[in-house]
Formats: structure tokens, C-alpha cells, sequence
């Protein structure tokens, strides 16, 4: 009982963070709501038992994305959010219809027999024997820190100021 | 011999050839090869008739065209064969011979002499074919020289415009005769003539009838009956010496042949059509052949007349009758046509109106005509007394109001031949006529034989023609039209009505005691009626631009509104498709994301309604 | 009425979809990027939701991996944002239409 309701508010949160990320006039409260949103989803897994991977959203993305979309922001002139023009319903029926295709979808899979929440707890010692095994997932966490040091180095390269001779 | 009768038509056939490629270097545009050629074929076909005359029929293997058994094409050879051989090859001679005077100096006689050498060679195997097909392709190509040869002048308009009516006249007839070709074969078959006439008794009279109905209409195409004898008249634009050969002597007759020749697949009932249509337009020609004034023109309804005489004769039982006038006709016409020939070159004119007197300048000439109108009138003793008095008679005991019809066509023909001797050869001199002179040997010899012809063929009758004939049908059929009632008042009936004809002839125009013109005057409409054809050129020419023209006319408008507008418009549609399509691309990546996202989704749906492969 | 998977995964359908629309809709590219943030975040609550009621943790480990990739790729993509914010002077990407017919 106290599950569901619990639930309820955190998806609710989460779902006004994204439709501010979406519907905002000013960038700025925009990057505001994804910040919400990013937070709630944290939420979400502590639900889960991901504690953490909660960590790490908060770290990561709420702290660390959330930044960097400020600076992008600050860095750049936009425009408000000017009223849709008519004629441009395109995307929101692709997006609507593909919402209520997903929907079906999943309504009508086998998921909710799944039964209750498993009590596996992902603490960092649980998790960390997965990513580090060797059998599991060791190669692509290399990888992926090369991808990290790959896309810094990009990052950095488009981003720097025209070299002026 | 007779087993080489298929290289008959080749001969010309060689002569063809060799003109058309080598011609303009010849002398006479190569008339001496054709006359070669030509006497090669007379030659030949002589020694055939000898055989054929000793009680020889001949009919030869024949070669599968393209392997194809319905057109096995072979060579038939017989008594009915061999007087259109005789006639074809020998009077063809003769006017070839004749064309080395008459169209000497004419630019285009190269063209001429080939046209001719195709034409007897056409005309040759046509007669000896023993497969419908084969006669059919004949009968195209023999159709094909006369537009060529009738068209001969061709930058005249009329000559062009009369090759062009006779062409299309007679492909009435044409198709005629192939609707009858094909359902024959599809009733028995095939389209070997022995073969179809051992069938025909066993089969049923109304295909039958039918059948021989639809090939009849390709011989009035063809032999100029009515109503599709509109073209011979306005055929008289070629040279005469194709007038003679074409449209006196052979072509013509061909229409008459084909009947003889399909004869047992005729029933009462068609025959019985044949014989009205043959009736009619022998009194119809005759009509006008008298109040023409053209001097070609007047002989060319003559030949009309006379070959309803033929087909009259054939319809009424009167076979041996029939091809025995055939026989005679083709002398005295062809000896008509060429002296005509000569008169037109010494007096360069056609009408009759300019000359008169022209005996005492070209006697020769004058004799020929004299005995070929003689002849035609039907007085005795020479040939078209006999070979008429024959036909009269088989009218006689088959239908009494047609024997009233030929009778009276009869006495016109004596009518108006003797006008028309008068007035061109006795009397005042005309106009034209005061510096004639007479023929040149080349044209006054073949003159001279065919009045040799024209005079003693009818003596054939005493030397069993008809029995001879009679040996080219069945041996039933023969003995049914075997009995010869000569009835004696049928004799001098004929005699009586022709002398009549003539006498009263004279006395408008030998010795003018009547009046021609008053009798033109008092009976103005009738004059005008036949003057004007009885206007039934007019009426063809109403329905071809009427009827043809209109109903083309909306066709075509269908043509192009509907089946183009069809065609044209699915192209219009993709186009527009595509036009509207192409906005897709608005350079605008995320309309781009936007319509992956809905492709997605669509597919999902698939997906799951196709068993679900999510 | 307990939390199934179920609700998990219809939440990370929302968010998913809120996150298409506002990638497809947006005029700003800043907005369209934390629009693929949102979807991004939407598939990683999928991996955990399912990691937990299977009962292991490789879901978690693989959210892991893409909370990595996504910090990666929005860095380069606003990189790349501020290189187009310099040369054409806007980030309204709809003004920005050489591929147009």
C-alpha cells in the first residue's frame, strides 16, 4: 500500500520534471525540470534496490549533465519558445502514436505475472563483482572509459575558441 | 506437258523480274522481253490444251506453303483450265505484241511492261491454282497490277482517283470471297478443290449456300456486277491496251472462272441469286452503255453487260453457255478495245462527237471493228450469235421473266454497238478525225488475228465445246446440265431482236431519218438518269463520306478522349504523386526523426497483428 | 494493489515518450538534447525495473554502462552545439536547412 503510493509520487515527479524539460518557454527552467527529473529517477531506483546506481544518477547525471547544460545555455543566445506554428502537428502525432502503439504493447505482454520484487540489493559490493569479473562485464567498462577519454578529447577539440594565427 | 504446267505463269513471272531490274536500258522499256516471255507462255500452254484436249486432267502435288496442310498449293489442269489458258496466254500475247506500237514513246513503259508481266503471270496461276488460298492470292495480285496499270498515268487525278475506286470496289468483293474461303475451311476442312467437291454433297445446303453466296460476292467485285460495277467504267483511265487485256479479256472474267470453277459447291438457291445479279446488270449496262459518249467508255459497259450475260448464263444451268461466251467475248471485246486503241491514237480523242466517216481513213481498223460489232450484236454467223443464242436458250427453260430481262438486254447490245460503229466510222467526217491515218503493222496484225478469232470461234460449238467443258465438272453434276434444248423459237427470237436493234439503229444514225436528239429531249429524265449512272456513284460516294467518315470521326474521338486520356493520365497521377511526396523532405531532420517514430510504430502494429514477432 | 514490473515499464514509456515529443518538437537544440537525456533515463528505469524483479543485478550493471555513455555523448553533443551556436549564430536548428528539396 504504502508501496504504491510511494511509486505514485515519484512518478509524478518524474513526469512534471520531463513535461518542464518539454513545455518551459525559458531554456532555463527547462534544464531546471531535467534536473528534477534526473532527481527523481534516482528515486526510483533506491525503489528498485539499486542504491547504487542511485548514487551515481545523482552524481552523474543530476550534478554533473545538469551543469553542463547550464553552461550550454549560458553560452548560447536562444530564442523563447515561440507557439508552435500551425501545421506542425507531425511530432506529436508520431510521438502520440507511437505512445499508444508502446502502449498496447505493453498492456498486453505478459509482464505484470511477473510477481513480486526480487531481494537482491545492488550494493556497490554486489554490483562492483559484476562489472569487474572477468567473465561479465570487465571488457566493456575498459571500453567504455576509453569511449570517455574519446568523447573529452572530442568535446574538447570542437568546443575550444577558432585559433586565431 | 501437262506436268509442266506450273512453270506457265513463271515464265512472265521471269519477264517481271528482269524488266523491272534491267528495263530502262531496254529498247521499248524491255517489250520485247515481255512479248518473249510472254509467247513462252502461249507456247507452253498450248501443248498443254493439246494434252488436255486428248482427254489428259492433270493435278499436281502440290507444296505445303510453310508446311501447312490447308495450304498445300498445287496445279489443276482441265477442260474448264484450259480455255481460260487458251484465252489468257494467246489474247495476252497479242496485246503485248500490240503495246510495242501503241505505247511507243510513252516515259514510262519500263513501268508499263512490267506491270503487264505480273499481271499475266497473276492472271495464269490464278487459273491453274487447285487450292482456294493459292486462287486468293492470285486474285489479290491480279487486283493489285489493275490499280497499278489503271493508275498507270498516275499524275493525272483522275486515273489515280479511278485506280484508287477500283481497288477499293473490289475489295468488297475481296472480303467477300475470304469470309467464303474461311468458313468453307471451317465447315470441311480444307481448301483443296477436288476435295471440297467430293465433300460438298454430303453437306448441309444453307453452309452451303452461304459459302458459295460469299465467293459469288467476290466475283462481282471482280467481274464488275452490280453493284459493285462501278469501277470499270472509270477504269477506262488506263492505256486501252490494259482496258483490252484487263478489263475485256481476262481480269474480269476471272470473277465468271471462280464460279465455273467452285460450281458444285453452288446450290439452287444461290445459284438462283446469281443468275438475278447477272440478269440485272446485263440490262442495267446496256441502258447506259447507249447513251454514253465516250468511245471507251461505251465498250467498257458493253464488257459489264456482257459479263452478266456470263454470270446469267452460269446461274441459269447454262455452264457449257456460260464459259463458251466467255470464250468468244474475250476475241471480239479485246478486237474492239484495240481498234478503238488505234482510232483514240489516230484522232487523239475519246469522243465520239469528234469523229465520224473514219472508214475511208483507216479501213483496217474500221474492218476490225466492223466484224467485233458485228459479232457482239449477236447477228449470224459469227461467234456471239452462238455462244448468245446458247445462253437465251438456258434462260429460256429457267426463268421466263428472266429470259424477258436477257432479251431485252440483248436487243440493246445490238443497239448500241451499231451506234456507236456509225457514228465513229460512217457519215461526215468529224473534226478530229481529218488527219487520221492508219495503224502501224505491229498494231493492225494482232488486229487482224483476233478478227480471225472473233469470227470463227463460234464454229466451235459444232466441234463438241460444250461437252468438253462439261468434262471439268463432276460427272453428276455434268450430266444434269448435259441436255440442250435448242428451242428453235429462241433462235429467231435472238435473230429477230438483233437485226431489229440494228435496223433501228440505222435509222438514226446511218442514214439519219429519226432523230436522236428529239428522242433525248422528250425523254429528258430517263437521259438524265442514265447519264448520271443512275446515281449510284453518288450513293457510294454519300456513304463513304457519311457513314465511313462519321463513324471514324467518333472513334477516333474515343481513341483519343478515353483510351489516351487513360494511358496519359495514369502518368499524369505519378507525377502528382510524386509532386506531393516529394514534401516530405523539408530539410528538417527532425521531421525526418518524426516520421521514423510513426514508420516505427506502424510496423509494431504489424507486428503484432501478423502474430506478434515483438 | 503491490508495484509489478508493470508500472515500471509504464512509466519508462511515458518518459520515453515525452522525451520523443519534446526531441521532435523542439526548436532549440539545447531542449532536443535533454529531451534524449529524459529517454535515455527512461530506458535505464526499463534495466533496473527488470534487473530487480528478475532477481539479478546485470541490469544494473548495464544502467551503469549507459548513465556512462549519456554523460559522453552530452558532452560531445553540446560541444558540438556551441561549434554550430558559432558559425550560424543560433540554435534554432529549423533555420539550419541545407538538406531542404
Amino acid at each position: 500500500m504504502i508501496d504504491s503510493l510511494v511509486f505514485l509520487v515519484i512518478s509524478a515527479v518524474v513526469i512534471a520534471g520531463a513535461v518542464v524539460v518539454v513545455m518551459a518557454e525559458r531554456i532555463f527552467h527547462a534544464v531546471l525540470g531535467l534536473a528534477l527529473a534526473l532527481l527523481g529517477v534516482a528515486a526510483v531506483f533506491v525503489t528498485l534496490g539499486a542504491e547504487f546506481l542511485a548514487v551515481i544518477q545523482v552524481l552523474v547525471y543530476a550534478g554533473g549533465v545538469v551543469v553542463l547544460f547550464l553552461f550550454a545555455t549560458m553560452l548560447t543566445k536562444s530564442d523563447l519558445q515561440l507557439r508552435r506554428p500551425r501545421g506542425d502537428e507531425l511530432a506529436p502525432v508520431s510521438a502520440v502514436v507511437f505512445a499508444i502503439v508502446a502502449l498496447f504493447y505493453v498492456a498486453s505482454s505478459g509482464f505484470a505475472e511477473m510477481g513480486e520484487r526480487g531481494s537482491v540489493v545492488g550494493t556497490v559490493k554486489n554490483v562492483g563483482e559484476l562489472i569487474y569479473d572477468l567473465n561479465i562485464y570487465v571488457l566493456p567498462f575498459e571500453l567504455v572509459g576509453l569511449l570517455l577519454l574519446a568523447a573529452m578529447v572530442g568535446a574538447i577539440f570542437l568546443a575550444r575558441k577558432e585559433v586565431v594565427k | 506437258m501437262i506436268e509442266y504446267a506450273w512453270a506457265i505463269p513463271l515464265f512472265p513471272v521471269i519477264s517481271f523480274l528482269i524488266i523491272l531490274l534491267f528495263g530502262s536500258r531496254m529498247k521499248e522499256g524491255g517489250g520485247y522481253i515481255a512479248v518473249g516471255f510472254v509467247g513462252l507462255s502461249m507456247l507452253l500452254s498450248l501443248l498443254t490444251i493439246r494434252d488436255v484436249l486428248a482427254g489428259g486432267r492433270y493435278e499436281s502435288e502440290g507444296i505445303a506453303w510453310l508446311g501447312i496442310e490447308a495450304l498445300r498449293f498445287g496445279v489443276l489442269v482441265d477442260s474448264l483450265a484450259a480455255v481460260m489458258l487458251f484465252v489468257v496466254s494467246f489474247v495476252g500475247f497479242l496485246i503485248v505484241v500490240y503495246s510495242l506500237g501503241y505505247m511507243h514513246g510513252d516515259p514510262g513503259v519500263q513501268r508499263y511492261y512490267a506491270e503487264i508481266s505480273l499481271f499475266i503471270a497473276s492472271m495464269l496461276a490464278l487459273v491453274i491454282a487447285n487450292n482456294l488460298v493459292f486462287l486468293f492470292i492470285s486474285w489479290e495480285l491480279v487486283g493489285l497490277c489493275s490499280y497499278l496499270l489503271i493508275g498507270y498515268w498516275y499524275r493525272k487525278p483522275s486515273a489515280a482517283s479511278a485506280a484508287k475506286k477500283a481497288f477499293l470496289v473490289t475489295r468488297v468483293g475481296d472480303i467477300m470471297l475470304l469470309a467464303g474461303i474461311l468458313l468453307l475451311y471451317a465447315n470441311f476442312g480444307t481448301l483443296n478443290m477436288s476435295e471440297l467437291f467430293e465433300l460438298a454433297p454430303a453437306a448441309v445446303p444453307a453452309t452451303l449456300t452461304l459459302a458459295s453466296l460469299l465467293l459469288f460476292g467476290g466475283a462481282v467485285g471482280k467481274s464488275a456486277q452490280f453493284p459493285l460495277h462501278v469501277w470499270l467504267p472509270d477504269a477506262m483511265e488506263g492505256p486501252t491496251t490494259v482496258s483490252a487485256l484487263i478489263h475485256a479479256a481476262t481480269m474480269v472474267k476471272a470473277g465468271v472462272y471462280l464460279v465455273a470453277r467452285t460450281y458444285p459447291l453452288f446450290t439452287p438457291d444461290s445459284l438462283m441469286v446469281v443468275a438475278w445479279i447477272g440478269g440485272i446488270t446485263a440490262l442495267l449496262a446496256a441502258t447506259l452503255a447507249v447513251v454514253m459518249t465516250d468511245l471507251k467508255r461505251i465498250i467498257a459497259y458493253s464488257t459489264v453487260s456482257h459479263l452478266g450475260f456470263m454470270t446469267l448464263a452460269l446461274g441459269a444451268g447454262g455452264y457449257a453457255a456460260g464459259i463458251f461466251h466467255l470464250l468468244n467475248h474475250s476475241f471480239f471485246k479485246a478486237l474492239l478495245f484495240l481498234s478503238a486503241g488505234a482510232v483514240i491514237h489516230a484522232v487523239h480523242s475519246q469522243d465520239i462527237r469528234d469523229m465520224g466517216g473514219l472508214w475511208r481513213r483507216m479501213p483496217i481498223t474500221g474492218t476490225a471493228f466492223f466484224i467485233g460489232a458485228w459479232s457482239l450484236s449477236g447477228l449470224p454467223p459469227w461467234s456471239g450469235f452462238w455462244s448468245k443464242d446458247e445462253i437465251l436458250a438456258s434462260v429460256y427453260s429457267y426463268d421466263r421473266l428472266l429470259f424477258a430481262v436477257a432479251a431485252f438486254a440483248a436487243l440493246l447490245s445490238a443497239v448500241y454497238i451499231s451506234r456507236l460503229f456509225f457514228v465513229v466510222f460512217t457519215g461526215r467526217e468529224g473534226e478530229a478525225v481529218k488527219h487520221a491515218h492508219e495503224a502501224p503493222r505491229v498494231m493492225t496484225v494482232p488486229l487482224i488475228i483476233l478478227s480471225a478469232g472473233a469470227l470463227f470461234s463460234g464454229f466451235l460449238t459444232f466441234a463438241g465445246f460444250s461437252e468438253f467443258v462439261l468434262n471439268a465438272l463432276p460427272s453428276e453434276l455434268a450430266e444434269q446440265l448435259a441436255h440442250h434444248e435448242s428451242s428453235s423459237v429462241v433462235v429467231l427470237l435472238s435473230i429477230v431482236l438483233a437485226a431489229l436493234g440494228v435496223g433501228v439503229t440505222a435509222l438514226f444514225y446511218y442514214r439519219p431519218v429519226l432523230s436522236a436528239e428529239q428522242v433525248r429531249t422528250t425523254l429528258r429524265p430517263l437521259h438524265s438518269l442514265l447519264v448520271h449512272r443512275y446515281y449510284l456513284d453518288h450513293l457510294y460516294l454519300f456513304f463513304a463520306n457519311r457513314v465511313v467518315r462519321d463513324t471514324s470521326t467518333v472513334v477516333n474521338a474515343i481513341d483519343t478522349y478515353f483510351i489516351d486520356g487513360a494511358v496519359n493520365g495514369i502518368g499524369r497521377v505519378t507525377a502528382r504523386a510524386g509532386e506531393l511526396l516529394r514534401r516530405i523532405h523539408t530539410g528538417i531532420t527532425q521531421d525526418y526523426a518524426s516520421w521514423l517514430l510513426l514508420g516505427a510504430s506502424i510496423l509494431l502494429i504489424i507486428a503484432r497483428l501478423t502474430g506478434g514477432a515483438a | 494493489m503491490s508495484v509489478t514490473v508493470f508500472h515500471y515499464v509504464f512509466l519508462g514509456m511515458l518518459l520515453f515518450s515525452i522525451g520523443a515529443y519534446g526531441l521532435l518538437s523542439s526548436r532549440n537544440a539545447v531542449r532536443m538534447l535533454m529531451s534524449i537525456e529524459l529517454m535515455l533515463n527512461a530506458a535505464n528505469i526499463n534495466l533496473v525495473a527488470f534487473s530487480s524483479y528478475l532477481g539479478n543485478l546485470h541490469g544494473q550493471a548495464f544502467a551503469a554502462f549507459t548513465i556512462a555513455i549519456a554523460a559522453a555523448e552530452a558532452g560531445v553533443g553540446l560541444a558540438i552545439l556551441l561549434a554550430l551556436y558559432r558559425n550560424f549564430r543560433t540554435v534554432n536548428l529549423r533555420e539550419i536547412k541545407e538538406l531542404r528539396w
